[in-house]
């Protein structure tokens, strides 16, 4: 982000702490995408998803004259983006996916074949990480934030995020694998 | 598996999930903002003691690493990657402001209430603490294989605890100390400050402050309480040594911890 961008929005997290609503809107609007798509990941679900973005855009409307500094306007936003989503995600453990998240194949090809096949993999490996691990995961993964933005968007140390991610990683590559063992002795027959 | 296993998953796992992610509609974000528009704002919160305040109860969910290199001080559930690893705070609402009590050259008015007959010290955070004659302090723990090893002296509890390297204290503990970086500024935090005051431990200055979350937030819930101590060290760390309540530990359980808490931090001595 270059130092006039930065600039204003900056200008735009106080105007909007001061009541503009204009001003918040051209704040959030252009991530309304991406935190939605990252509340898709998390939950597993749209209606949800979008529960947990309304949620997390009230409380940042609501609060945000108390967000004293407005360079951490980004970070506090995907924060409770984060907690709107597990709070959903706490609500939804008792009940099935609405609308089940999954990569559109429509047009593949028989060449793309083989890489749909691997994000379908992957895709189920993650949605049966707990959701703290999908969280550390899409953060990294899916909003492509450093370790420094991830770990503050979390509100821990960075250290600690290093960890959490490695051990995400290990554990969806662990599932990978035994998904694999599964397909290839699906009659569960040890050789 | 290897780095280069690695990077190959982390390349086709971003794939996967831009894939699998959904987008918003094109009438999405109007609808979202339409609810927004019609919502009144919160007031913002003034004065220096209370945002020094929420900042301490933010220290509380770092404090993590007394010792222990991740995780974090209060556990209440799961988190990523281990038995006992604990999920990250949340910020959401707002706090409520606090009272705050002029400075004292003391900490507690129930200090020495207890006795207090063991002695243990941190070499590493550079402190030393008497506790009660028939509590539990941990020792020094080394990893298996190496890794960071958990400091001496960071968990008290009435009985015997097992540590876990690299996970947060269970919950058992009642008492933690270590040193924490100063916490980000957060000033949305869903803590409601009991009391506040300021003191003198060890010789450095220190605020003792009882707070209460207001919600249900992670591995926090609404009502649960906490009392900690932040002493401020000439390095401009901070020496946090606190104890709350949790699924194990009750209210009275907590009010008797803090007698306790107030007592060892008058024995309190910085080594380092």
């Amino acid at each position: 982000m270059t130092y006039e961008v930065k600039q204003l929005q900056e200008e735009l997290v106080r105007r909007a702490r001061d009541g503009d609503h204009g001003a918040f809107e051209s704040l959030v609007r252009p991530e309304i995408d991406r935190l939605y798509g990252l509340a898709g990941l998390l939950l597993s679900d749209r209606t949800r998803a979008e529960d947990a973005v309304q949620e997390a855009l009230l409380r940042a409307w609501r609060d945000l004259p108390k967000l004293r500094e407005p360079a951490k306007f980004g970070v506090w936003l995907r924060k409770l983006v984060v907690n709107a989503a597990h709070d959903e995600g706490r609500r939804l453990k008792r009940r099935r996916p609405e609308t089940e998240l999954k990569p559109h194949h429509d047009r593949a090809t028989a060449d793309e074949l083989d890489g749909l096949l691997q994000r379908d993999e992957l895709s189920s490996a993650f949605r049966r990480l707990k959701e703290e691990e999908r969280t550390v995961v899409a953060l990294r993964y899916y909003m492509d934030l450093s370790t420094a933005d991830a770990a503050a968007t979390l509100g821990i140390r960075e250290v600690t995020y290093r960890s959490k991610l490695h051990r995400a990683i290990r554990t969806l590559s662990a599932a990978l694998a035994a998904d694999a063992r599964g397909r290839a002795n699906p009659e569960g027959r040890w050789t | 598996m290897n780095e280069s296993d690695i990077r190959d998953l982390e390349r086709r796992l971003a794939a996967s999930l831009h894939a699998s992610a959904p987008h918003a509609g094109p009438d999405l974000a109007d609808r979202l903002l339409r609810r927004t528009a019609v919502l009144e704002q919160r007031q913002g919160f003034f004065g220096i003691s209370l945002s020094t305040a929420l900042a301490a109860a933010a220290v509380v969910m770092l404090a993590v690493a007394i010792g222990l290199g991740i995780g974090y001080l209060v556990p209440r559930q799961n988190f990523v990657g281990g038995p006992s690893d604990a999920p990250m705070p949340s910020p959401a609402l707002s706090a409520t402001p606090q009272e705050t009590e002029a400075p004292s050259a003391v900490p507690s008015a129930s200090a020495g209430a207890l006795e207090t007959g063991n002695h243990c010290v941190n070499d590493e955070a550079g402190y030393a603490v008497d506790y009660p004659a028939d509590w539990w302090a941990n020792e020094r723990v080394v990893p298996e294989p190496p890794g960071t090893p958990i400091a001496p002296c960071i968990a008290f509890a009435e009985e015997p605890v097992a540590l876990v390297p690299n996970s947060q204290l269970p919950p058992s503990v009642a008492i933690s100390g270590g040193i924490t970086d100063p916490p980000p500024q957060d000033d949305t935090q869903p803590i409601e400050i009991v009391s506040s005051r300021e003191g003198e431990v060890a010789g450095r200055p220190a605020e003792i402050i009882e707070s209460r979350w207001t919600e249900d937030v992670f591995f926090f819930r609404a009502g649960d309480r906490l009392y900690e101590y932040r002493i401020e060290l000439p390095s401009g760390e901070t020496l946090l040594f606190s104890t709350h309540t949790n699924e194990l530990i009750d209210a009275q359980e907590y009010e008797a911890y803090k007698v306790v808490l107030d007592t060892m931090m008058e024995t309190l001595e910085l080594t380092g």
